[in-house]
């Protein structure tokens, strides 16, 4: 039973180690929440902050079209910061559809 | 190789020239003729030969683009705003993007004057509805054509994007091809380990670099690793079909299969991989690859990745001419053409045997290849996405290790999961801290400074 060659003896290890290392995150992730956060890859780390965004940031990601990027850009500026992600709607040329895009890439702080 | 290069120069010449497809096959036809009559002098079959590889590919492109006579937008007058019903079963995977659910549906019939049309061809389907579609799915779709697209074949293709639409769903037997319907189901069965044993984005990251689906991949990675030159990390390739090889002949071996029957049960696995994951150029162009290969362990003779690469290319252009235009296959041969070709001479000039400790000569070695890949795809991506990165090759060195080791543990943990679902939770957490590994080392390189040009 135990009569493994070295490739079988080199993927038992490897099996091993993984089962070893993913214990080991998991433990850590139910004992200290920023690690849980960090593993996750929450929203902070793949969404952009709706009142921190730039133009080119805008852009970068296609979000929208560079005019209602511009738009989006004056009407925070001259509005205030955004409260909520629904504030969103109120920028001129963001309709449901946008709206729905822009969920996946901006969050409200 | 030569026939490869041939097939793929008559598809361009066909593309720009738009020659007559009765009279492409009248000379495919002659050719054949010549290469008999000549059979016995080598420098007339070989010129022949050339010629009628060029001519065939030619041919393939003529007919590739020309509209069947009852395709449905051919039979829809373009810019309609009356409803049409189209009858017909889901031919895609379906998935939800931005609240939409996307898929294309092989269209048999369509209502219209109160009369049903028989036709052929397949329409495209996005629609903001909470029912669920699989492949193979029986459908009745009321709705207006809203566009008609010019593909690259400059033939119209119909988008239906309803906002009121009917959908009614006909509860007969799933038809469609039954592997394909047989393969989604696994890699919709899956899916559902990896979303269950991990948080969405890791999961999400992971579905694309194991199973090709990256509706779960966030725009913002996504984009961010194109500007860093990793994102074939999330494209279903080589890497992976090498990994699915690996293990099946460790499965193999360790059942004392003998090494003459591997390519028979290899073989099947590697088409129901490639038939999970879209069956994609990168996919089929390994999967062709590593066929040949295995042929040549099988045999007991020594495989040519050159010769393996260009019978895939063959393959994927005789299927579909089109595809030699599709960025897709463009960057996927052109990194390993580059290479193949290029890294042996790399590896020469920057006299690589001279280096005596492992670990260098390994970093030494990734950077060539890395380089050569950068140096083979960077006009093509240039030109299609208008930027040139100039972190490719570092970040490469880091990424594409984490990526390998997250996408083995990915396997791990979906054949877990497979085995007993709670086992999938045991190796769920080194997938996640490799994952998240990568990404901060692409978000790292991609706010170094000047670490991507953008052409426009």
């Amino acid at each position: 039973m135990f009569a493994l060659n070295r490739e079988e003896k080199k993927a038992a290890l490897v099996i091993l180690v993984f089962a070893c290392i993913g214990l080991c995150v998991r433990f850590a992730a139910k004992t200290n929440y920023s690690v849980s956060r960090h593993i996750a890859l929450e929203e902070k780390i793949t969404q952009f902050d709706a009142n921190q965004i730039t133009l080119h940031e805008l852009l970068r990601f296609r979000v929208f079209p560079r005019k209602v990027a511009e738009s989006y850009i004056s009407f925070r500026n001259e509005q205030g910061p955004f409260r909520d992600i629904e504030d969103i709607k109120r920028v001129p040329g963001i309709g449901p559809q946008r709206f729905e895009k822009l969920k996946n890439v901006l969050y409200v702080d | 190789m030569v026939g490869a290069f041939c097939m793929a120069a008559g598809i361009i010449f066909q593309y720009f020239f738009g020659l007559s497809v009765y009279l492409l096959i009248s000379c495919v036809l002659a050719g054949l003729f010549v290469l008999i009559v000549f059979f016995r002098w080598k420098r007339v079959f070989g010129a022949g030969a050339t010629i009628t590889v060029f001519l065939l590919g030619a041919s393939c492109m003529a007919i590739d683009m020309r509209q069947s006579g009852c395709d449905v937008a051919g039979l829809i007058p373009y810019g309609v705003k009356t409803a049409y019903t189209f009858h017909g079963i889901v031919n895609s995977q379906p998935f939800r993007r931005d609240q939409e659910m996307v898929f294309t549906v092989d269209v048999d019939s369509f209502d219209a004057d109160n009369q049903r049309v028989f036709c052929c061809g397949s329409v495209g389907v996005r629609v903001q509805t909470e029912a669920t579609f699989q492949y193979g799915d029986s459908l009745s779709i009321t709705a207006k054509p809203a566009q008609s697209l010019a593909r690259k074949s400059k033939a119209r293709a119909v988008v239906l994007r309803p906002a009121s639409f009917d959908i009614e769903q006909h509860p007969d037997t799933p038809r469609g091809f039954f592997v394909r319907r047989m393969a989604l189901g696994c890699k919709q069965k899956l899916l559902r380990i990896l979303y269950s044993s991990m948080a969405h984005v890791p999961a999400g990251i992971v579905a694309a670099m194991v199973l090709g689906d990256k509706a779960g991949v966030p725009v913002t990675i996504y984009q961010s690793m194109v500007e860093t030159g990793t994102v074939h990390i999330l494209v279903v390739s080589g890497l992976n079909t090498g990994i699915v090889i690996a293990i099946l002949i460790l499965c193999l071996k360790i059942c004392q299969v003998k090494r003459a029957y591997f390519v028979l049960v290899a073989g099947p696995f590697l088409a129901l991989y490639s038939f999970m994951t879209g069956a994609s150029t990168p996919v089929v162009r390994a999967a062709v690859g590593a066929f040949m290969c295995l042929l040549a362990f099988s045999l007991q003779r020594q495989a040519n990745i050159k010769n393996a690469t260009c019978v895939a290319l063959l393959v994927i252009l005789a299927i579909s001419p089109q595809e030699l235009f599709g960025i897709g296959t463009q960057l996927s041969f052109a990194s390993v053409f580059s290479i193949v070709y290029l890294y042996p001479l790399c590896a020469r000039v920057c006299r690589f045997q001279a280096v005596k400790n492992k670990i260098v000569l390994f970093c030494c070695q990734s950077c060539g290849v890395s380089l050569c890949a950068w140096f083979g795809t960077a006009g093509i991506i240039a030109y299609h996405f208008g930027i040139i990165s100039l972190v490719t090759v570092p970040a490469n060195l880091i990424i594409v290790p984490l990526g390998t080791l997250a996408t083995v543990s990915g396997f791990v943990t979906m054949f877990a999961g497979l085995l007993w679902k709670p086992l999938s939770h045991v190796f769920a957490g080194t997938c996640e801290i490799l994952v998240a590994a990568m990404v901060y080392c692409n978000i790292f390189f991609d706010h170094l400074p000047f670490s991507c040009l953008h052409l426009n």
